[in-house]
């Protein structure tokens, strides 16, 4: 069994990365621990802007660690609704709070259905697993 | 969680060796991505670039202001890890471009990359070894020299594929550095094999080397240990 914290009630992808349904077409996203763990002392988190679109699948920013440079990936197509700008200042609470203060976006689609069929086309706490344990 | 596999590498087709002379910083970038790109659609072989570039200072996304060049040197912005850093004859750069082994682990892949650089170093009898915080193979502070960094690291990974990678100061021209704050970091110095050992190291002496260590490391038969640095009250810490 995995070491890492993997809260039961987040949507996960494969590229490591959570959802949290935070309203009818809103959701919250953010790196889970087993990657903040994998990718070293966050120093740096290069975010889009509020009203940009982002398209699932591709890459909608970075996260930067004391080690390299890595992709963050959309898990749906929609609007960006709000940005952590805490992160500006204080990128490191990624590490030591991803799936609370070091959230980075909130993603808006047009209705509900839309974001409750795009969640279902993601993975649960078992799938994830299944991911990191290999 | 324990690895799937030794390796740090999803293939295990032998790493493609690629020795390029001296070529053009932005015809290496050019070329890193084409194959990067190639590895994320699992075609050709992963490869190790190995070479030396004319004399360029690039520039990751972190760097300050107060740490470029102040004479108006032009500097290339990349898309490494990592603030300014110079590259130039005498440096050898080896470019790792590999699709890694799942789930990516980038750490790992960077400590593999630093354990082959510090088995070469210490091979020619310089102790290399880590800095907590800090990436790249670091020699320790003595009470008439900082700590100071012989080999710097920075890495990229998109789509499962690492690119760019690192650098050995073999016998460079080292003022190139004094223009700028090499990765950053003020209370630390640079230096070279040559500086360490007392006589010329070229990268043709080292090059060999460096690409079977590499090789080696990122396959698992050469395993990370532990090489911390020894610091003290005296060292501040940087990043």
């Amino acid at each position: 069994m995995t070491d890492f914290d993997i809260p039961a009630d987040l949507r996960y992808t494969e590229e490591h990365e959570w959802i949290r349904k935070v309203g009818p077409t809103t959701a919250r996203i953010g790196i889970t621990d087993y990657a903040q763990s994998q990718l070293g002392d966050v120093v740096y988190v290069k975010l889009p802007d509020i009203d940009d679109e982002v398209v699932g699948g591709d890459s909608f920013g970075e996260i930067e660690s004391t080690k390299s440079v890595s992709d963050i990936f959309a898990p749906l197509t929609a609007k960006v609704v709000a940005v952590n700008e805490n992160l500006d200042a204080e990128p490191e609470v990624v590490n030591s709070d991803p799936y609370g203060d070091g959230w980075l976006v909130d993603l808006e689609v047009a209705d509900e259905k839309t974001l409750d069929a795009a969640l279902r086309d993601t993975l649960d706490v078992e799938g994830y697993l299944a991911v990191i344990e290999g | 969680m324990t690895r799937r596999t030794e390796s740090a590498r999803l293939s295990t087709e032998p790493v493609a060796v690629d020795h390029l002379g001296l070529i053009d910083y932005r015809e290496a970038w050019e070329l890193q991505r084409r194959i990067a790109d190639e590895r994320a659609n699992d075609i050709g072989t992963d490869r190790l670039l190995l070479l030396e570039h004319p004399s360029v200072y690039t520039a990751g996304r972190r760097t300050d202001l107060a740490d470029l060049p102040q004479d108006g040197t032009p500097v290339i912005d990349v898309d490494r890890g990592g603030k300014i850093t110079w590259h130039g004859p005498g440096q050898l750069v080896g470019y790792p471009i590999v699709k890694l082994a799942e789930p990516v682990d980038v750490v790992d892949y960077v400590r593999r990359l630093e354990e082959a650089l510090i088995a070469v170093c210490n091979g020619l009898g310089v102790e290399g070894g880590r800095v907590e915080g800090r990436s790249g193979v670091w020699l320790p502070a003595s009470f008439v020299r900082p700590e100071r960094k012989i080999a710097a690291i920075g890495v990229r990974v998109q789509r499962g594929v690492a690119l760019h990678g690192f650098s050995l100061n073999c016998n460079p021209d080292l003022s190139a550095f004094d223009t700028i704050v090499p990765c950053g970091i003020r209370d630390a110095g640079v230096t070279s094999l040559s500086i360490e050992l007392g006589r010329e190291v070229g990268v043709d002496e080292v090059t060999a080397v460096v690409a079977e260590t590499v090789v080696r490391a990122l396959d698992g038969v050469l395993q990370v240990s532990a090489h911390d640095v020894a610091r003290d009250a005296r060292v501040t810490s940087g990043t």
